[in-house]
């Protein structure tokens, strides 16, 4: 029955396929499936099957599975729900939709839905897709904000770290129209400027300096020193504002601060607290807080953006910063604004340390694992845990990512790698003998083929983020591989889960076991069929990631099958099937790495240069660089337009 | 520049009797409060993933899996507080148990705990999203909008736990932010007490209000100083950068603006506010300050400022915001004792699963019994704010008659998830003015607006409706 379906759609296909060509139609950007072919047309016919089998359960209010088709009136709506429509792609093909008591499919029907969807998402011809998606004025990020304060002032203030959480839209801080300052938050900063401001007066007093720490008195000003006085103010305050505002300040600024800085040495105040009262009013301004970009009023279509802000935006997305020195050099020589030169950065950024930032503040958000700074397991369940032990989860999993960052791993090491980068208490916990007891520096170790441990799956720190503190969690874990990793989340569980009813017969259960007795319930067996198999397979690592043979007196068994029938055997026949969908794990970063970059959500044409960056990494040996490479130098991170007044 | 007393005050005051010239500006007085003494405080307090239900309401006899029905309000004594309820007996005499409230607001399409958390204050349906937008204004927030202006502070929004991600696309914002500003601004929330300490006061000693004195409704504008100029060219700035902007990125220099304001007003309160009670008492009559409260010492941890110990996290918060009030720095409040979802464990009174999975407890007797201890738990550490109120003297009465406190949660039960049959309760005199130790038995459902909206009335707002509310709750009154 199969085996038919697929040849009846190769044929379809392949009718589609001699009709464009017959017409020599190249297609638009936004063409649409069945223009020439009333079946496949959304308005003449696939709408009306949607509308008759798919809109009593799946309709706007309380959509079945959550996912409501009644929303999306039109092929612009469903092209801006690609994941939704792939969901739908996946149930018709593997006819779990229509459920067995609704109105069904003919196989005909089934099969135009299945070309339609492919047709409506692969026409998109990314040669003229020319949309970077709405501008957004973004604000520093809780990171960003302290990276540029140690930028400014070289000290490590860390005063962001009080702040307020931020809202968090698709997964991240500081995104989109989430984005809020409350007068909280101003007072804070307003704080905070003042804070920085007296930190630096007491490294300036440190530093000795020649005429400029001169107080004139007022009673006998003596003019020479004050104008030595007011000139280093200028120069300082323009190589100030200059990196708080990732580009050079214009000269009517400069001076209206140098009138404020005039006005308090009429008031006997001496250089240095003057100029405090400038790099206030600069740390508070609105230009230094937000990361603003020029509109160009003339431009009524899509235009690159200036040389300080594609420095901004680089350094930003890469190092969750502003530019350095060789940014703006690169920047002010017009070496950036052409393809090699700004290649040439995106190299140098991705091997500086300060790349570090996508670690901390991408792939932390991105794969939970900032939740190690509040996740505490059961200490009775597990004395041996404290805090050092985190410590070294953390460490362990900044260095695999690091490792990533810099190509030093494929990106599928998120899944399997053959090393680890543990320190001792880490090699112990996992049960691998410390090569140098000299030395408690973090090593690489190589695992010799042993694939329990390996890549960021099998980490103490994923495998406990994903347990409760007590005990591990098979749904959860399962949930963080569909979901988190491979963008293909289950719907969510229904409210009241019937109880469990577990025989006392006076038998140890594994907690496998009572959960297969929760699943044969038909309101779960559904989503429990896949999220499961993956669960069990992790079963072999307990709430604190250690291995383990026994669940309590019982044997783990980490055997299952997944519903398209590739049976799992374990931790390593787990990590055989991940990567094997390898394209999975590459789309969901592609397309959450570009979120993160851009601070916006996904629009219709994001999805050419997501193909553009998964292409890139399979192209280069899975490299991470080659996919940021590929996002760097795509049109919605070097063009904007103007947005809607 | 003049002072504004209430009657109190004059009958108590010595120089009162002379002061003709003033009647105008107790009138002034009056009309912002509302009423005479010290102004009703508003509090939120927000228990995530639900109760368990059974041990909620044990005290009221019950029987275990339903509620009380009943087709009009009738309010009883409340019993001997036993159960989830039982650390509230000291205090029983200010606390109206309420049954029957229910939430279609925070009901979802999917997910249970995002809309739970992101609606509960809100009253209207969240958006299904993953960029958060709500349907509304929380209610704090509408309090705080009209007469924050009267305070150091407009509002408090005060957590524990940052927060996590959301699920079936929804923004984790949701299940972290009870309090909104806006419909896509949630109001900040402050886990910090050494940072939340140093906002509120100043480094100044916190003072008590004699409550005699009127607070002073606008602050003059600052003199032209230094500073101001800062502030006076930041602004020149936003404004030249706002002709430049969408109407989307308008509207967020549109708040910092209202932020810069609120710093001059800070400025200025803090250089010429000699007069308001805001600052060290400026009397001379030692009987306007015969009744006034110590305040207490508060103890902030070292370091970054965050207690290890979730209890003495939870304790630090209360306190501060129970000196918010006692100062008269803020009138409103909402506190979470946890993010809705939270999987936080709480092995110190015996609970150390994940609180979201015990709640999904299915019936199981164990995970029943963690559930009420951790209910209980949070029940105790409310309480224990309560009895620190009600030693705070305001005049005749005390600060726990003069506030009014909602607390509850979004979700009934975890198990099922549903929004009706929520467990409510209402804490404080409201301004000596509810009869308390009582259980009321509402109508099933009624809708949980009905209680914001009688807080909102009580509040001193001119409201005639919120959310799906149907009429002021009728809270048993003195």
């Amino acid at each position: 029955m199969q085996r038919t379906l697929q040849t009846t759609r190769v044929g379809v296909q392949f009718a589609i396929c001699l009709v464009l060509a017959a017409l020599g139609s190249s297609p638009a950007a936004h063409a649409q499936p069945g223009r020439h072919n009333e079946a496949l047309s959304w308005d003449r016919n696939i709408s009306g099957i949607v509308r008759k089998l798919c809109w009593d359960c799946h309709k706007a209010d309380d959509p079945s599975g959550n996912v409501d088709l009644q929303a999306d009136q039109d092929l612009r709506d469903i092209r801006n729900h690609r994941d939704k429509w792939m969901r739908v792609r996946e149930v018709l093909e593997s006819k779990q939709m229509p459920p067995e008591d609704a109105r069904q499919l003919s196989s005909e029907q089934r099969e135009l839905l299945l070309v339609f969807i492919d047709e409506t998402f692969n026409q998109l011809d990314c040669t003229t897709a020319d949309d970077p998606g709405p501008a957004v004025l973004r604000k520093l990020n809780r990171t960003e904000y302290d990276n540029v304060v140690q930028d400014l002032t070289g000290l490590d203030l860390r005063l962001a770290e009080a702040f307020p959480p931020e809202p968090v839209a698709f997964g991240f801080e500081g995104v989109g129209g989430s984005v809020s300052l409350s007068a909280m938050e101003v007072e804070l900063y307003h704080t905070a400027a003042r804070t920085i401001v007296a930190e630096l007066k007491k490294t300036d007093a440190r530093q000795p300096k020649s005429d400029s720490n001169v107080v004139a008195a007022p009673d006998h000003p003596d003019p020479k020193a004050a104008l030595a006085d007011r000139q280093a103010a200028r120069v300082s305050l323009e190589a100030f504002a200059k990196r708080a505002f990732r580009r050079p300040a214009d000269t009517y600024y400069i001076n209206r601060l140098l009138r404020i800085y005039d006005a308090a040495r009429d008031q006997s105040q001496d250089h240095a607290t003057a100029l405090g009262h400038c790099r206030t009013a600069i740390l508070i301004s609105p230009r230094f807080l937000f990361r603003h970009e020029e509109n160009q009023p003339t431009q009524e279509a899509v235009f690159r953006v200036g040389e300080y802000e594609l420095a901004s935006r680089l350094s930003f997305f890469l190092w969750s910063r502003g530019p350095d020195d060789k940014l703006f050099a690169a920047a002010e020589s017009g070496a950036l604004l052409n393809a090699s030169g700004q290649s040439q950065q995106v190299q140098r950024m991705l091997q500086d340390e300060r790349a570090l930032a996508l670690v901390d503040n991408f792939f932390f958000q991105w794969l939970d694992l900032r939740q190690l700074e509040s996740h505490i397991p059961d200490r009775l369940a597990f004395p041996d845990f404290d805090r050092e032990l985190v410590d070294s989860m953390r460490s362990e999993a900044r260095l695999t990512l690091w490792a990533i960052v810099r190509d030093e791993l494929p990106i599928t090491a998120i899944l399997d790698a053959q090393r680890v980068y543990v320190d001792p208490r880490l090699a112990k916990h996992y049960g691998l003998a410390w090569p140098s007891p000299n030395d408690s520096t973090p090593q690489i170790i190589n695992l010799a083929g042993d694939r329990r441990r390996g890549g960021l799956l099998s980490s103490a720190a994923v495998l406990m983020l994903q347990s409760d503190p007590n005990r591990t969690n098979i749904p959860r874990r399962g949930n963080f591989v569909l979901g988190q990793l491979l963008g293909t989340p289950p719907p969510p569980p229904p409210p009241d889960v019937p109880e469990l009813e577990v025989v006392d017969d006076g038998k140890s259960r594994s907690l496998r076991e009572i959960f297969e007795l929760h699943r044969s319930s038909p309101d779960c067996q559904g989503c429990h069929l896949k999220i499961d198999p993956i669960g069990f397979a992790l079963e072999n690592f307990d709430a604190i990631g250690r291995w383990r043979e026994r669940d309590g007196k019982a044997e783990i068994d980490p055997r299952g099958v997944m519903p398209s029938g590739e049976s799992i055997e374990g931790i390593a026949s787990l990590k055989d099937y991940l990567l094997s969908q390898e394209d999975k794990l590459l789309r969901t970063l592609a397309s959450k790495l570009l979120i993160y970059a851009l601070g916006r959500g996904p629009v219709a044409s994001d999805e050419c240069t997501i193909r553009r960056m998964v292409e890139a990494a399979q192209a280069n040996q899975l490299r991470f660089s080659a996919m940021a490479t590929a996002l760097a130098e795509s049109l919605p991170m070097t063009h904007r337009r103007n947005p809607e007044y | 520049m003049s002072i504004k007393l209430n009657r109190r005050s004059m009958l108590r005051g010595t120089g009162a009797a002379l002061a003709l010239p003033w009647l105008e500006c107790m009138t002034t007085a009056k009309a912002l409060a509302g009423a005479d003494g010290p102004p009703v405080r508003l509090a939120f307090f927000y228990v995530p993933n639900g109760v368990n239900m059974d041990a909620w309401r044990q005290a009221t006899g019950a029987s275990a899996g339903d509620p009380v029905e009943s087709s009009q309000a009738a309010h009883s004594p409340l019993p001997q507080l036993t159960g989830t309820l039982a650390p509230l007996e000291p205090v029983k005499h200010q606390i109206t148990l309420i049954q029957n409230l229910a939430a279609e607001h925070c009901d979802g399409n999917g997910a249970a705990h995002e809309p739970a958390g992101g609606g509960f204050l809100v009253g209207k349906k969240c958006k299904h999203s993953e960029e958060p937008e709500v349907g509304g204004r929380s209610v704090d927030q509408v309090v705080a909008q009209e007469l924050g202006m009267q305070t150091p502070v407009d509002s408090l929004a005060l957590g524990i736990d940052p927060g996590h991600r959301g699920d079936h696309g929804y923004s984790g914002t949701y299940m972290s932010h009870i309090s909104w500003r806006s419909k896509t601004s949630p109001t900040p929330l402050e886990l910090n007490p050494k940072q939340l300490y140093q906002r509120l006061f100043r480094g100044q000693t916190p003072s008590q209000p004699s409550w005699q004195t009127a607070p002073q409704n606008a602050a003059e504008p600052a003199e032209e100083t230094i500073e101001t100029s800062v502030l006076d060219l930041v602004r020149e700035e936003t404004h030249a950068l706002q002709h430049k902007l969408g109407y989307q990125d308008r509207r967020k220099l549109a708040e910092y603006l209202d932020g810069l304001r609120g710093i001059e007003r800070r400025i200025a309160m803090a250089n010429s506010d000699s007069y308001s009670h805001h600052q060290d008492a400026f009397s001379e009559d030692p009987l306007l300050h015969a009744d006034e409260s110590e305040i207490p010492e508060i103890i902030i941890p070292a370091g970054q400022g965050i207690p290890e110990v979730y209890e003495d996290h939870v304790n630090l918060m209360l306190d501060i915001l129970t000196l918010a009030f006692q100062t008269d720095t803020t009138r409103v409040a909402s506190f979470m004792f946890s993010y809705e979802k939270s999987g936080r464990s709480y092995p110190e009174i015996s609970a150390p699963g994940s609180h979201h999975s015990t709640s999904h407890h299915q019936k199981d007797a164990a995970k029943l019994a963690q559930l009420a201890n951790i209910n209980r738990h949070h029940v105790a550490l409310f309480s224990r704010m309560l009895q620190k109120m009600s030693q705070v003297h305001e005049g005749d009465s005390t600060l726990l008659d003069n506030v009014m406190i909602c607390y509850g949660s979004g979700l009934s039960d975890g198990n099922r998830h549903n929004n009706d049959d929520l467990p409510v309760l209402v804490a404080g005199g409201g301004g000596s003015r509810f009869q308390g130790g009582q259980q009321l038995v509402l109508p099933n459902p009624t809708p949980l607006c009905n209680l914001y909206l009688e807080m909102l009335q009580r509040a001193g707002l001119q409201r005639k409706s919120f959310g799906d509310s149907t009429a002021p709750l009728p809270l048993p009154r003195v």
